[in-house]
Protein backbone atom coordinates (compact mmCIF):
# COMPACT_ATOMS: atom_id res chain seq x y z
CA UNK A 1 0.00 0.00 0.00
CA UNK A 2 2.83 2.35 0.87
CA UNK A 3 4.12 2.22 -2.72
CA UNK A 4 1.09 4.22 -3.80
CA UNK A 5 1.85 7.02 -1.37
CA UNK A 6 3.88 10.07 -2.41
CA UNK A 7 7.55 9.97 -1.32
CA UNK A 8 7.08 12.37 1.60
CA UNK A 9 4.59 9.96 3.17
CA UNK A 10 6.72 6.84 2.83
CA UNK A 11 8.13 7.18 6.34
CA UNK A 12 5.71 5.94 9.05
CA UNK A 13 6.39 8.97 11.23
CA UNK A 14 5.68 11.33 8.31
CA UNK A 15 2.32 9.61 7.85
CA UNK A 16 1.51 10.05 11.53
CA UNK A 17 2.41 13.75 11.47
CA UNK A 18 0.47 14.35 8.23
CA UNK A 19 -2.57 12.57 9.65
CA UNK A 20 -2.38 14.53 12.90
CA UNK A 21 -2.23 17.84 11.02
CA UNK A 22 -5.14 16.90 8.76
CA UNK A 23 -7.25 15.89 11.78
CA UNK A 24 -6.41 19.10 13.60
CA UNK A 25 -7.27 21.27 10.61
CA UNK A 26 -10.49 19.34 10.11
CA UNK A 27 -11.54 19.89 13.74
CA UNK A 28 -10.72 23.61 13.57
CA UNK A 29 -12.60 24.06 10.29
CA UNK A 30 -15.53 22.03 11.64
CA UNK A 31 -15.78 24.26 14.73
CA UNK A 32 -15.74 27.39 12.60
CA UNK A 33 -18.24 25.92 10.12
CA UNK A 34 -20.59 24.80 12.89
CA UNK A 35 -20.77 28.16 14.62
CA UNK A 36 -20.01 30.80 12.00
CA UNK A 37 -21.39 29.51 8.72
CA UNK A 38 -24.01 31.89 7.31
CA UNK A 39 -22.85 34.78 9.51
CA UNK A 40 -20.84 36.57 6.83
CA UNK A 41 -20.96 40.34 6.78
CA UNK A 42 -21.10 42.85 3.95
CA UNK A 43 -17.75 44.53 3.81
CA UNK A 44 -18.29 46.98 0.94
CA UNK A 45 -17.58 50.62 1.71
CA UNK A 46 -21.26 51.45 2.26
CA UNK A 47 -21.78 48.63 4.72
CA UNK A 48 -18.71 49.60 6.69
CA UNK A 49 -19.76 53.25 6.63
CA UNK A 50 -23.15 52.15 8.01
CA UNK A 51 -21.32 50.27 10.67
CA UNK A 52 -19.28 53.31 11.65
CA UNK A 53 -22.42 55.44 11.67
CA UNK A 54 -24.45 53.03 13.76
CA UNK A 55 -22.52 50.08 15.14
CA UNK A 56 -25.14 48.81 17.56
CA UNK A 57 -27.96 48.59 15.02
CA UNK A 58 -26.09 46.85 12.25
CA UNK A 59 -28.07 43.83 11.03
CA UNK A 60 -26.83 40.28 10.79
CA UNK A 61 -26.68 39.23 7.15
CA UNK B 1 -27.17 43.46 17.69
CA UNK B 2 -23.88 44.42 19.30
CA UNK B 3 -23.84 44.00 23.04
CA UNK B 4 -21.19 44.25 25.72
CA UNK B 5 -21.53 40.49 26.12
CA UNK B 6 -20.74 39.90 22.45
CA UNK B 7 -17.69 42.16 22.52
CA UNK B 8 -16.40 40.60 25.74
CA UNK B 9 -16.97 37.06 24.44
CA UNK B 10 -15.18 37.83 21.18
CA UNK B 11 -12.26 39.23 23.14
CA UNK B 12 -12.26 36.21 25.43
CA UNK B 13 -12.25 33.80 22.50
CA UNK B 14 -9.30 35.56 20.88
CA UNK B 15 -7.43 35.80 24.18
CA UNK B 16 -7.95 32.12 24.99
CA UNK B 17 -6.85 30.87 21.56
CA UNK B 18 -3.86 33.26 21.54
CA UNK B 19 -2.74 32.21 25.02
CA UNK B 20 -3.06 28.53 24.11
CA UNK B 21 -1.12 29.13 20.87
CA UNK B 22 1.65 30.84 22.77
CA UNK B 23 2.15 27.79 24.96
CA UNK B 24 3.70 26.12 21.91
CA UNK B 25 5.46 29.05 20.24
CA UNK B 26 8.26 30.09 22.63
CA UNK B 27 9.72 26.58 22.87
CA UNK B 28 9.86 26.34 19.06
CA UNK B 29 11.54 29.75 18.79
CA UNK B 30 14.23 28.99 21.34
CA UNK B 31 14.85 25.29 20.96
CA UNK B 32 15.59 25.75 17.25
CA UNK B 33 18.61 27.92 18.11
CA UNK B 34 19.76 25.58 20.88
CA UNK B 35 19.71 22.82 18.24
CA UNK B 36 21.84 25.07 16.01
CA UNK B 37 24.42 25.49 18.80
CA UNK B 38 24.50 21.75 19.53
CA UNK B 39 24.77 20.81 15.87
CA UNK B 40 27.49 23.37 15.22
CA UNK B 41 29.43 21.79 18.06
CA UNK B 42 28.85 18.39 16.44
CA UNK B 43 30.06 19.42 12.97
CA UNK B 44 33.15 21.11 14.44
CA UNK B 45 34.14 18.42 16.95
CA UNK B 46 32.68 15.38 15.13
CA UNK B 47 31.78 13.85 18.52
CA UNK B 48 28.69 11.63 18.21
CA UNK B 49 27.31 12.70 21.60
CA UNK B 50 26.49 16.13 20.16
CA UNK B 51 24.61 14.49 17.30
CA UNK B 52 22.66 12.49 19.90
CA UNK B 53 21.91 15.75 21.72
CA UNK B 54 20.58 17.34 18.52
CA UNK B 55 18.45 14.28 17.80
CA UNK B 56 17.07 13.96 21.33
CA UNK B 57 16.25 17.64 21.92
CA UNK B 58 15.10 17.74 18.28
CA UNK B 59 12.62 14.98 19.10
CA UNK B 60 11.08 17.12 21.86
CA UNK B 61 11.16 20.09 19.45
CA UNK B 62 9.30 17.95 16.90
CA UNK B 63 6.59 16.95 19.37
CA UNK B 64 6.06 20.59 20.30
CA UNK B 65 5.96 21.70 16.66
CA UNK B 66 3.63 18.92 15.52
CA UNK B 67 1.19 19.62 18.37
CA UNK B 68 1.46 23.42 18.14
CA UNK B 69 1.19 23.87 14.38
CA UNK B 70 -2.37 24.80 13.30
CA UNK B 71 -3.22 26.44 16.64
CA UNK B 72 -2.17 29.77 15.08
CA UNK B 73 -4.50 29.24 12.15
CA UNK B 74 -7.48 29.59 14.46
CA UNK B 75 -6.51 33.17 15.20
CA UNK B 76 -6.19 34.05 11.53
CA UNK B 77 -9.65 32.56 10.90
CA UNK B 78 -11.04 34.61 13.77
CA UNK B 79 -10.06 37.88 12.12
CA UNK B 80 -12.68 36.97 9.53
CA UNK B 81 -15.29 35.29 11.69
CA UNK B 82 -15.23 37.32 14.91
CA UNK B 83 -13.56 40.54 13.80
CA UNK B 84 -14.94 41.05 10.30
CA UNK B 85 -15.19 44.83 10.54
CA UNK B 86 -11.69 45.06 11.92
CA UNK B 87 -10.54 43.00 8.92
CA UNK B 88 -12.25 45.27 6.46
CA UNK B 89 -11.21 48.48 8.19
CA UNK B 90 -7.49 47.66 8.44
CA UNK B 91 -7.13 44.42 6.48
CA UNK B 92 -5.13 46.01 3.66
CA UNK B 93 -2.41 46.88 6.14
CA UNK B 94 -2.73 44.16 8.75
CA UNK B 95 -3.13 41.39 6.16
CA UNK B 96 0.16 42.15 4.39
CA UNK B 97 2.59 41.01 7.13
CA UNK B 98 0.36 38.01 7.89
CA UNK B 99 0.48 36.95 4.23
CA UNK B 100 4.26 37.44 4.08
CA UNK B 101 4.59 35.36 7.25
CA UNK B 102 2.66 32.49 5.69
CA UNK B 103 4.35 32.60 2.30
CA UNK B 104 7.90 33.31 3.37
CA UNK B 105 8.61 32.36 6.94
CA UNK B 106 6.18 29.56 7.74
CA UNK B 107 6.83 27.73 4.47
CA UNK B 108 10.59 28.08 5.02
CA UNK B 109 10.30 26.80 8.57
CA UNK B 110 8.00 23.89 7.69
CA UNK B 111 10.07 22.76 4.71
CA UNK B 112 13.29 22.68 6.67
CA UNK B 113 11.67 21.01 9.67
CA UNK B 114 10.87 18.10 7.33
CA UNK B 115 14.48 18.00 6.13
CA UNK B 116 15.75 18.28 9.70
CA UNK B 117 13.95 15.12 10.80
CA UNK B 118 14.22 13.02 7.67
CA UNK B 119 17.49 14.30 6.23
CA UNK B 120 20.02 12.71 8.63
CA UNK B 121 20.77 9.85 6.23
CA UNK B 122 20.47 11.92 3.05
CA UNK B 123 22.56 15.02 3.81
CA UNK B 124 26.15 15.36 4.93
CA UNK B 125 26.66 16.95 8.33
CA UNK B 126 27.36 20.47 7.05
CA UNK B 127 24.30 20.44 4.82
CA UNK B 128 22.20 19.13 7.69
CA UNK B 129 23.58 21.87 9.89
CA UNK B 130 22.51 24.45 7.30
CA UNK B 131 19.03 22.91 7.32
CA UNK B 132 18.87 23.39 11.11
CA UNK B 133 20.02 27.00 10.76
CA UNK B 134 17.35 27.71 8.12
CA UNK B 135 14.71 26.04 10.28
CA UNK B 136 15.67 28.31 13.20
CA UNK B 137 15.76 31.40 10.97
CA UNK B 138 12.37 30.46 9.48
CA UNK B 139 10.67 30.07 12.84
CA UNK B 140 12.08 33.39 14.05
CA UNK B 141 11.12 35.15 10.80
CA UNK B 142 7.62 33.86 11.38
CA UNK B 143 7.62 35.62 14.73
CA UNK B 144 8.99 38.78 13.11
CA UNK B 145 6.11 39.18 10.64
CA UNK B 146 3.46 38.34 13.21
CA UNK B 147 4.93 40.90 15.58
CA UNK B 148 5.10 43.50 12.82
CA UNK B 149 1.35 43.00 12.42
CA UNK B 150 0.85 43.16 16.18
CA UNK B 151 3.20 46.14 16.54
CA UNK B 152 1.07 48.03 14.04
CA UNK B 153 -1.99 47.44 16.24
CA UNK B 154 -0.09 49.06 19.13
CA UNK B 155 1.46 51.89 17.12
CA UNK B 156 -0.25 52.39 13.75
CA UNK B 157 2.23 54.04 11.40
CA UNK B 158 2.37 54.24 7.61
CA UNK B 159 -1.41 54.29 7.04
CA UNK B 160 -4.27 56.75 6.86
CA UNK B 161 -8.06 56.68 6.70
CA UNK B 162 -9.68 57.16 3.29
CA UNK B 163 -13.19 58.60 3.35
CA UNK B 164 -13.69 57.25 -0.20
CA UNK B 165 -13.21 53.58 0.68
CA UNK B 166 -14.12 54.05 4.35
CA UNK B 167 -11.10 52.15 5.61
CA UNK B 168 -7.46 52.54 6.50
CA UNK B 169 -5.02 52.35 3.59
CA UNK B 170 -1.30 51.76 3.59
CA UNK B 171 0.84 54.79 2.76
CA UNK B 172 4.31 53.55 3.71
CA UNK B 173 5.09 49.84 3.88
CA UNK B 174 8.60 50.33 5.27
CA UNK B 175 7.49 52.43 8.20
CA UNK B 176 5.18 49.51 9.12
CA UNK B 177 8.09 47.06 8.82
CA UNK B 178 10.49 49.26 10.80
CA UNK B 179 7.88 50.37 13.34
CA UNK B 180 9.97 50.79 16.53
CA UNK B 181 7.27 49.14 18.66
CA UNK B 182 7.24 46.08 16.38
CA UNK B 183 11.02 45.80 16.37
CA UNK B 184 11.25 46.10 20.14
CA UNK B 185 8.44 43.55 20.58
CA UNK B 186 10.13 41.13 18.20
CA UNK B 187 13.49 41.04 19.95
CA UNK B 188 11.84 40.95 23.39
CA UNK B 189 9.50 38.12 22.38
CA UNK B 190 12.09 35.90 20.71
CA UNK B 191 14.46 36.44 23.64
CA UNK B 192 11.65 35.24 25.92
CA UNK B 193 11.41 32.17 23.67
CA UNK B 194 15.15 31.55 24.06
CA UNK B 195 14.79 31.76 27.85
CA UNK B 196 11.88 29.30 27.74
CA UNK B 197 13.82 26.75 25.70
CA UNK B 198 17.00 27.20 27.74
CA UNK B 199 15.15 26.57 30.99
CA UNK B 200 13.42 23.58 29.39
CA UNK B 201 16.81 22.02 28.48
CA UNK B 202 18.40 23.10 31.77
CA UNK B 203 15.54 21.66 33.84
CA UNK B 204 15.36 18.31 32.07
CA UNK B 205 19.17 17.99 32.13
CA UNK B 206 19.02 18.73 35.87
CA UNK B 207 16.50 15.90 36.25
CA UNK B 208 19.02 13.45 34.73
CA UNK B 209 21.80 14.82 36.91
CA UNK B 210 19.66 14.51 40.04
CA UNK B 211 18.85 10.92 39.07
CA UNK B 212 22.53 10.27 38.37
CA UNK B 213 21.89 9.00 34.83
CA UNK B 214 23.20 9.95 31.35
CA UNK B 215 25.68 12.24 33.10
CA UNK B 216 27.86 13.10 30.11
CA UNK B 217 24.83 13.87 27.94
CA UNK B 218 23.11 15.91 30.66
CA UNK B 219 26.27 17.82 31.64
CA UNK B 220 26.89 19.03 28.09
CA UNK B 221 23.23 19.94 27.59
CA UNK B 222 23.20 21.78 30.91
CA UNK B 223 26.26 23.87 29.97
CA UNK B 224 24.87 24.90 26.60
CA UNK B 225 21.51 25.80 28.16
CA UNK B 226 23.23 27.75 30.96
CA UNK B 227 25.29 29.87 28.54
CA UNK B 228 22.51 30.48 26.03
CA UNK B 229 19.98 31.01 28.81
CA UNK B 230 22.10 33.58 30.63
CA UNK B 231 22.58 35.64 27.46
CA UNK B 232 18.88 35.33 26.67
CA UNK B 233 17.70 36.26 30.18
CA UNK B 234 19.95 39.30 30.06
CA UNK B 235 18.67 40.32 26.65
CA UNK B 236 15.02 39.75 27.57
CA UNK B 237 15.43 42.25 30.42
CA UNK B 238 17.41 44.79 28.39
CA UNK B 239 15.08 44.49 25.41
CA UNK B 240 12.05 44.58 27.71
CA UNK B 241 13.40 47.90 28.94
CA UNK B 242 13.68 49.02 25.30
CA UNK B 243 10.09 47.88 24.82
CA UNK B 244 9.14 50.02 27.84
CA UNK B 245 10.84 52.99 26.21
CA UNK B 246 8.95 52.64 22.95
CA UNK B 247 5.71 52.10 24.86
CA UNK B 248 6.48 55.36 26.63
CA UNK B 249 6.65 57.16 23.30
CA UNK B 250 3.59 55.78 21.58
CA UNK B 251 1.42 54.36 24.31
CA UNK B 252 1.72 56.54 27.33
CA UNK B 253 -1.67 55.32 28.49
CA UNK B 254 -0.46 51.75 28.79
CA UNK B 255 2.65 52.84 30.64
CA UNK B 256 0.69 55.00 33.09
CA UNK B 257 -1.70 52.10 33.77
CA UNK B 258 1.15 49.60 34.22
CA UNK B 259 2.68 51.97 36.76
CA UNK B 260 -0.60 52.98 38.44
CA UNK B 261 0.67 56.53 37.93
CA UNK B 262 -2.40 58.71 38.50
CA UNK B 263 -0.67 62.08 38.64
CA UNK B 264 2.04 63.48 36.38
CA UNK B 265 5.13 63.36 38.55
CA UNK B 266 8.09 65.71 38.34
CA UNK B 267 10.84 64.30 36.10
CA UNK B 268 12.33 61.77 36.41
CA UNK B 269 9.36 59.78 37.73
CA UNK B 270 9.88 57.07 40.33
CA UNK B 271 9.20 53.39 39.72
CA UNK B 272 6.45 51.90 41.88
CA UNK B 273 7.65 48.57 43.21
CA UNK B 274 4.49 47.80 45.14
CA UNK B 275 1.14 49.55 45.41
CA UNK B 276 -2.52 48.96 46.10
CA UNK B 277 -4.20 50.78 43.18
CA UNK B 278 -7.57 52.29 44.08
CA UNK B 279 -9.26 52.80 40.71
CA UNK B 280 -12.44 54.36 42.11
CA UNK B 281 -10.63 57.21 43.81
CA UNK B 282 -7.78 57.28 41.26
CA UNK B 283 -4.98 56.96 43.77
CA UNK B 284 -2.79 54.29 45.34
CA UNK B 285 -3.74 53.35 48.88
CA UNK B 286 -0.17 52.31 49.57
CA UNK B 287 2.91 52.66 47.38
CA UNK B 288 6.62 51.92 47.55
CA UNK B 289 8.73 53.90 45.05
CA UNK B 290 12.28 53.76 43.73
CA UNK B 291 13.14 57.31 42.69
CA UNK B 292 14.09 58.20 39.08
CA UNK B 293 13.88 54.67 37.64
CA UNK B 294 10.62 54.95 35.67
CA UNK B 295 11.56 58.30 34.16
CA UNK B 296 14.86 56.83 32.94
CA UNK B 297 13.18 53.71 31.51
CA UNK B 298 10.29 55.56 29.93
CA UNK B 299 11.98 58.66 28.56
CA UNK B 300 15.77 58.03 28.67
CA UNK B 301 16.01 61.48 30.18
CA UNK B 302 16.28 63.20 33.56
CA UNK B 303 14.14 66.16 32.55
CA UNK B 304 11.26 64.77 30.47
CA UNK B 305 8.03 64.15 32.38
CA UNK B 306 5.74 61.16 31.90
CA UNK B 307 2.04 61.96 31.97
CA UNK B 308 -0.13 60.45 34.66
CA UNK B 309 -3.57 58.92 34.07
CA UNK B 310 -5.45 62.09 35.04
CA UNK B 311 -3.49 64.19 32.54
CA UNK B 312 -3.92 61.57 29.81
CA UNK B 313 -7.66 61.55 30.43
CA UNK B 314 -7.83 65.31 29.98
CA UNK B 315 -5.86 65.04 26.73
CA UNK B 316 -8.17 62.28 25.57
CA UNK B 317 -11.20 64.42 26.38
CA UNK B 318 -9.89 67.06 23.94
CA UNK B 319 -9.28 64.38 21.34
CA UNK B 320 -12.78 62.96 21.79
CA UNK B 321 -14.27 66.43 21.38
CA UNK B 322 -12.18 66.96 18.26
CA UNK B 323 -13.13 63.46 17.12
CA UNK B 324 -16.81 64.47 17.21
CA UNK B 325 -15.96 66.99 14.45
CA UNK B 326 -14.23 64.22 12.46
CA UNK B 327 -17.16 61.79 12.73
CA UNK B 328 -19.70 64.51 11.91
CA UNK B 329 -17.68 65.67 8.89
CA UNK B 330 -17.27 62.07 7.73
CA UNK B 331 -21.02 61.50 7.84
CA UNK B 332 -21.54 64.67 5.80
CA UNK B 333 -18.88 63.54 3.31
CA UNK B 334 -20.59 60.21 2.99
CA UNK B 335 -23.74 61.92 1.80
CA UNK B 336 -21.99 64.54 -0.37
CA UNK B 337 -18.52 63.54 -1.52
CA UNK B 338 -17.98 67.00 -3.07
CA UNK B 339 -18.77 68.94 0.08
CA UNK B 340 -15.59 71.04 0.31
CA UNK B 341 -16.39 72.40 3.78
CA UNK B 342 -16.95 68.88 5.13
CA UNK B 343 -13.71 67.71 3.53
CA UNK B 344 -11.77 70.58 5.08
CA UNK B 345 -13.35 69.89 8.48
CA UNK B 346 -12.54 66.21 8.17
CA UNK B 347 -8.93 66.83 7.13
CA UNK B 348 -8.49 69.15 10.11
CA UNK B 349 -9.78 66.63 12.63
CA UNK B 350 -9.19 63.18 11.08
CA UNK B 351 -6.29 62.38 13.45
CA UNK B 352 -8.92 62.08 16.19
CA UNK B 353 -11.50 60.10 14.21
CA UNK B 354 -10.93 57.01 16.34
CA UNK B 355 -11.54 58.99 19.53
CA UNK B 356 -14.82 60.26 18.11
CA UNK B 357 -15.84 56.68 17.32
CA UNK B 358 -15.48 55.80 21.03
CA UNK B 359 -18.74 57.67 21.56
CA UNK B 360 -20.59 55.30 19.20
CA UNK B 361 -20.84 52.96 22.14
CA UNK B 362 -23.18 55.45 23.80
CA UNK B 363 -24.95 57.31 20.99
CA UNK B 364 -25.71 56.93 17.30
CA UNK B 365 -25.37 60.65 16.64
CA UNK B 366 -22.10 61.69 18.27
CA UNK B 367 -22.80 65.37 17.59
CA UNK B 368 -25.54 65.03 20.24
CA UNK B 369 -23.26 63.41 22.82
CA UNK B 370 -23.94 64.65 26.34
CA UNK B 371 -21.16 65.60 28.80
CA UNK B 372 -21.95 62.33 30.65
CA UNK B 373 -21.39 60.30 27.48
CA UNK B 374 -18.13 62.13 26.81
CA UNK B 375 -17.04 61.43 30.38
CA UNK B 376 -17.85 57.73 29.93
CA UNK B 377 -15.80 57.66 26.72
CA UNK B 378 -12.93 59.44 28.48
CA UNK B 379 -13.03 56.86 31.30
CA UNK B 380 -13.03 54.07 28.69
CA UNK B 381 -9.67 55.24 27.30
CA UNK B 382 -7.86 53.93 30.38
CA UNK B 383 -7.61 50.14 30.73
CA UNK B 384 -8.16 48.67 34.17
CA UNK B 385 -5.07 49.40 36.21
CA UNK B 386 -4.81 46.55 38.73
CA UNK B 387 -4.53 43.60 36.25
CA UNK B 388 -1.84 45.45 34.28
CA UNK B 389 0.01 46.58 37.38
CA UNK B 390 0.27 43.06 38.83
CA UNK B 391 0.81 41.18 35.55
CA UNK B 392 3.72 43.44 34.70
CA UNK B 393 5.34 43.11 38.12
CA UNK B 394 5.04 39.34 38.19
CA UNK B 395 6.54 39.13 34.69
CA UNK B 396 9.46 41.38 35.66
CA UNK B 397 10.06 39.47 38.90
CA UNK B 398 10.18 36.20 36.96
CA UNK B 399 12.56 37.80 34.42
CA UNK B 400 15.03 38.65 37.19
CA UNK B 401 14.59 35.19 38.76
CA UNK B 402 15.58 33.65 35.39
CA UNK B 403 18.65 35.87 35.23
CA UNK B 404 19.64 34.79 38.73
CA UNK B 405 19.09 31.10 37.97
CA UNK B 406 21.06 31.20 34.72
CA UNK B 407 23.73 33.32 36.42
CA UNK B 408 24.28 30.60 39.02
CA UNK B 409 24.06 27.87 36.38
CA UNK B 410 26.69 29.57 34.21
CA UNK B 411 28.94 30.39 37.17
CA UNK B 412 28.98 26.79 38.42
CA UNK B 413 29.29 25.50 34.84
CA UNK B 414 32.47 27.52 34.43
CA UNK B 415 33.68 26.28 37.83
CA UNK B 416 32.76 22.76 36.76
CA UNK B 417 30.96 21.75 39.97
CA UNK B 418 27.29 22.32 39.14
CA UNK B 419 26.52 18.60 39.54
CA UNK B 420 27.20 18.95 43.28
CA UNK B 421 24.76 21.88 43.60
CA UNK B 422 21.56 19.92 44.18
CA UNK B 423 19.63 23.07 45.14
CA UNK B 424 20.47 24.58 41.73
CA UNK B 425 19.41 21.42 39.88
CA UNK B 426 16.12 21.27 41.81
CA UNK B 427 15.53 24.99 41.20
CA UNK B 428 16.06 24.49 37.44
CA UNK B 429 13.75 21.46 37.37
CA UNK B 430 10.86 23.05 39.25
CA UNK B 431 11.22 26.33 37.38
CA UNK B 432 10.51 24.75 33.97
CA UNK B 433 6.90 26.10 33.73
CA UNK B 434 7.82 29.64 34.81
CA UNK B 435 8.92 31.11 31.43
CA UNK B 436 5.54 30.14 29.99
CA UNK B 437 3.80 31.99 32.81
CA UNK B 438 6.02 35.04 32.25
CA UNK B 439 5.36 34.99 28.49
CA UNK B 440 1.59 34.74 28.95
CA UNK B 441 1.67 37.61 31.45
CA UNK B 442 3.65 39.63 28.90
CA UNK B 443 0.87 39.14 26.35
CA UNK B 444 -1.74 40.14 28.93
CA UNK B 445 0.17 43.38 29.53
CA UNK B 446 0.58 44.05 25.79
CA UNK B 447 -2.98 43.28 24.69
CA UNK B 448 -5.13 44.07 27.71
CA UNK B 449 -3.16 47.31 28.02
CA UNK B 450 -4.21 48.32 24.49
CA UNK B 451 -7.91 48.43 25.40
CA UNK B 452 -10.32 49.99 24.47
CA UNK B 453 -8.71 49.79 21.04
CA UNK B 454 -8.04 47.08 18.52
CA UNK B 455 -5.88 49.60 16.65
CA UNK B 456 -4.55 52.05 19.17
CA UNK B 457 -6.16 55.46 18.69
CA UNK B 458 -7.77 54.41 15.39
CA UNK B 459 -10.42 51.73 15.84
CA UNK B 460 -12.31 50.99 19.08
CA UNK B 461 -12.78 47.33 19.99
CA UNK B 462 -16.58 47.55 20.19
CA UNK B 463 -16.79 48.57 16.51
CA UNK B 464 -14.38 45.85 15.35
CA UNK B 465 -16.45 42.77 16.20
CA UNK B 466 -18.68 40.81 13.84
CA UNK B 467 -22.43 40.74 14.36
CA UNK B 468 -22.83 37.32 15.91
CA UNK B 469 -24.96 35.90 18.62
CA UNK B 470 -23.35 35.11 21.98
CA UNK B 471 -24.43 31.49 21.37
CA UNK B 472 -22.09 31.29 18.34
CA UNK B 473 -19.17 32.30 20.49
CA UNK B 474 -20.06 30.22 23.54
CA UNK B 475 -20.24 27.14 21.30
CA UNK B 476 -17.03 27.76 19.38
CA UNK B 477 -15.20 28.83 22.53
CA UNK B 478 -16.15 25.58 24.23
CA UNK B 479 -15.04 23.69 21.11
CA UNK B 480 -11.63 25.38 20.98
CA UNK B 481 -10.98 25.12 24.70
CA UNK B 482 -11.87 21.42 24.61
CA UNK B 483 -9.80 20.69 21.50
CA UNK B 484 -6.78 22.71 22.60
CA UNK B 485 -6.87 21.14 26.04
CA UNK B 486 -6.68 17.72 24.38
CA UNK B 487 -3.68 18.92 22.33
CA UNK B 488 -2.03 20.27 25.46
CA UNK B 489 -2.57 17.04 27.39
CA UNK B 490 -1.16 15.00 24.48
CA UNK B 491 1.85 17.34 24.34
CA UNK B 492 2.53 17.04 28.06
CA UNK B 493 2.10 13.26 28.07
CA UNK B 494 4.49 12.84 25.11
CA UNK B 495 7.02 15.35 26.46
CA UNK B 496 7.02 13.70 29.89
CA UNK B 497 7.30 10.23 28.35
CA UNK B 498 10.30 11.08 26.16
CA UNK B 499 11.95 13.33 28.74
CA UNK B 500 11.79 10.46 31.27
CA UNK B 501 13.11 8.03 28.68
CA UNK B 502 15.93 10.43 27.88
CA UNK B 503 18.47 9.85 25.11
CA UNK B 504 17.71 6.13 25.35
CA UNK B 505 14.68 6.93 23.20
CA UNK B 506 17.10 7.38 20.28
CA UNK B 507 17.83 3.67 20.36
CA UNK B 508 21.59 4.04 20.00
CA UNK B 509 22.28 1.48 22.76
CA UNK B 510 24.53 3.87 24.67
CA UNK B 511 22.28 5.39 27.28
CA UNK B 512 20.54 4.77 30.60
CA UNK B 513 18.29 1.72 30.49
CA UNK B 514 19.88 0.42 27.31
CA UNK B 515 23.30 -0.23 28.86
CA UNK B 516 21.73 -1.90 31.89
CA UNK B 517 20.00 -4.31 29.53
CA UNK B 518 23.34 -5.38 28.11
CA UNK B 519 23.13 -3.09 25.11
CA UNK B 520 19.76 -4.43 23.98
CA UNK B 521 17.49 -1.70 22.67
CA UNK B 522 14.17 -1.04 24.35
CA UNK B 523 11.13 -2.23 22.45
CA UNK B 524 9.91 0.23 19.83
CA UNK B 525 13.03 2.35 19.93
CA UNK B 526 14.63 1.16 16.70
CA UNK B 527 12.19 2.49 14.16
CA UNK B 528 11.95 5.80 15.87
CA UNK B 529 14.07 8.08 13.75
CA UNK B 530 13.70 11.40 15.53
Amino acid sequence: MNKHLPPFLQHPLAREIALAIVIKLAVIVAIFFAFFDGQSVSTDAEAVADRLANPSQHPIH
Amino acid sequence: MLTEELVDLSRLQFAVTALYHFLFVPLTLGLAFILVIMELTYVITDRPIYKDMVRFWGKLFGINFALGVTTGITMEFQFGTNWAYYSHYVGDIFGAPLAIEGLMAFFLESTFIGLFFFGWDRLNKWKHFMVTVLMAVGSNLSALWILIANGWMQNPLGAEFSYVTMRMEMTDFWSIVFNPVAQAKFVHTVSAGYVTASLFVLGISSYYLLKGRDLDFARRSFRIAAGFGFASALSVIVLGDESGYTIGESQQTKMAAIEAMWETEPAPAGFTVFALPNETEMRNDYALHIPYVLGLIGTRSLTETMPGIKEIKERNRERIENGIQAVTALERLRKHRDDAAARAAFEASKADLGFGLLLKKYTVDVSQATPEMIQQAVDDTIPRVAPLFWSFRLMVALGFAFLLLFGFALFYSVKGNFIEKKWLLRWALWFIPMPWIAAELGWVVAEYGRQPWTIYGVLPTHISVSNLTPGNIYGSLAGFVGFYTVLLIVEMVLMTKYARQGPASLGTGKYHGEIAAGGALPAGAVADKI
